[in-house]
């Protein structure tokens, strides 16, 4: 579904603004969530999915982050798509944080793959070693500081342009060039560090 | 480093970033790594560096299957669908009589189709066909209660209902539907407390007498709840408990 927002408002309701859906969705209307949900579930899902792993602890956290976002969206005051995304990534760094908290009370893992990702690797031990490459690179994420790692995980990870990833963080494309450049030279140390 | 070579490296950095913005894409699009160093020979060692770096980062996290997204985009709606329509902010309608026209219709019909089916849907859990009928008696009690304290009694008796399905639920061995009533549960509590919290001292004191006890059963009954629920929705059973201790901590204050 193509993210709408910066179209010409017309008569037929699937080519509303985005502020629309927004202002209906605070009115609690079904079909606004369903379109909201619709457009940002996949993108909050990715988005967890770089910080925790994708699968089901990852989807379960995305739909907590929507709970979250019908309980609070009297509060939001974004009308486009980048104030919404900047508000459910929000929400989704404390349900993280909280889901980090929980797990390090309870250390067992799930012994399972990573499951039902879109994956194109087409064998179970490829899945398998796919999974492990993923955990090593998050760990070496968590040796970078809070802002280095947003922009990897939005660049890069997320695919988003530097304009939309300064909206995200509030700064300049400048800046974003910048926070990249050191990221990615201090990922490829952390990397360089893990034994193969 | 003096300011002349400062902003060469300032400017160096610059370039270097525009070049892996546009690798960056290319990798995106099925490019390799000495592909993109062979369109930039000045950059070449850097870029050896950078790139493979890139590259593993866009493999983080893979696309989202489009069935993951759409059994929880349901799960989602329904949700919202079940939850009351009065979030503190109004709602546009063409007046009373139509809020109170679809309640008003379905008790007819319940009334004149036998007293059997109302009673019947007492009792169902959230996978039953006949739950659709126990939400059109709770949506039509919603409408009687304007004050806040009959707001909050009403939310309490709703609470004990999904507490009660909960409880149900796990005994007959379906943990997946337990968590459906447990979500609806925490919803008619929090809107008890919100209510509660705007009553008059002495009615405040009755409701919180009644709310407090009935959050520690919520509280034991999510306990065993989350030991029965697949993992994956452990963490949500979780964040309910949060929930429901932040709800008793505001009445304690």
């Amino acid at each position: 579904m193509p993210l709408v927002g910066s179209r010409r408002a017309s008569d037929n309701p699937d080519d509303s603004p985005l502020a629309n859906w927004i202002d209906r969705a605070r009115r609690h209307d079904a079909d606004a969530w369903d379109r909201l949900y619709g457009l940002g579930f996949p993108q909050v899902y990715r988005y967890i999915g770089s910080k925790i792993g994708p699968g089901p602890d990852a989807e379960d956290l995305a739909e907590e982050v929507f709970l979250g976002a019908l309980q609070s969206i009297g509060a939001l005051r974004a009308t486009d798509e980048n104030g919404l995304l900047a508000w459910l990534f929000q929400i989704a760094r404390h349900k993280i944080a909280d889901h980090l908290r929980r797990k390090a009370r309870r250390p067992t893992e799930p012994l399972d793959p990573e499951l039902e990702v879109d994956d194109p690797a087409p064998t179970p031990e490829e899945q398998v070693a796919e999974s492990e490459e993923r955990r090593v690179l998050r760990d070496a994420l968590t040796g970078l500081t809070d802002e280095q790692r947003e922009v990897i995980v939005l660049k890069f990870a997320l695919g988003y342009d530097n304009t939309r990833v300064a909206a995200l963080l509030g700064k300049s494309p400048g800046a974003i060039n910048q926070l990249q450049h050191r990221a990615l030279g201090a990922l490829r140390r952390l990397l360089d560090r893990v034994p193969v | 480093m003096d300011h002349q070579s400062a902003n060469q490296t300032s400017n160096n950095s610059q370039s270097i970033t525009e070049i892996v913005e546009s690798c960056r894409v290319r990798l995106a699009s099925g490019a390799t790594v000495e592909q993109c160093v062979a369109d930039f020979p000045a950059y070449a060692a850097e870029l050896r560096q950078l790139l493979p770096v890139v590259e593993r980062a866009q493999r983080l996290v893979p696309e989202v299957a489009p069935s993951v997204v759409e059994r929880s985009r349901r799960r989602f709606r329904a949700y919202v669908e079940a939850q009351p329509a009065d979030t503190g902010r109004p709602v546009r309608r063409s007046g009373w009589i139509w809020r109170l026209a679809g309640p008003v219709l379905a008790a007819v019909i319940l009334t004149t189709s036998g007293l059997g089916l109302a009673q019947a849907a007492n009792r169902t859990l959230p996978d039953s066909p006949l739950y659709s009928v126990k939400q059109v008696q709770e949506n039509l009690g919603q409408v009687l209660y304007v004050t806040p304290a009959a707001r909050a009694e009403y939310q309490v008796g709703l609470a004990r209902q999904r507490l009660g399905e909960l409880n149900r639920a796990e005994v007959l061995g379906k943990p997946v539907v337990a968590r459906i009533s447990a979500l609806g549960m925490l919803n008619a509590t929090e809107l008890a407390v919100d209510y509660t919290l705007k009553t008059r001292p002495a009615e405040r004191k009755v409701l919180e007498a009644r709310l407090r006890p009935l959050i520690q059963s919520e509280l034991r009954s999510l306990e065993a709840l989350a030991a029965e629920v697949p993992p994956q929705y452990t963490p949500s059973i979780r964040q309910a408990e949060l929930r429901l201790k932040q709800a008793d901590q505001r009445l304690a204050k």
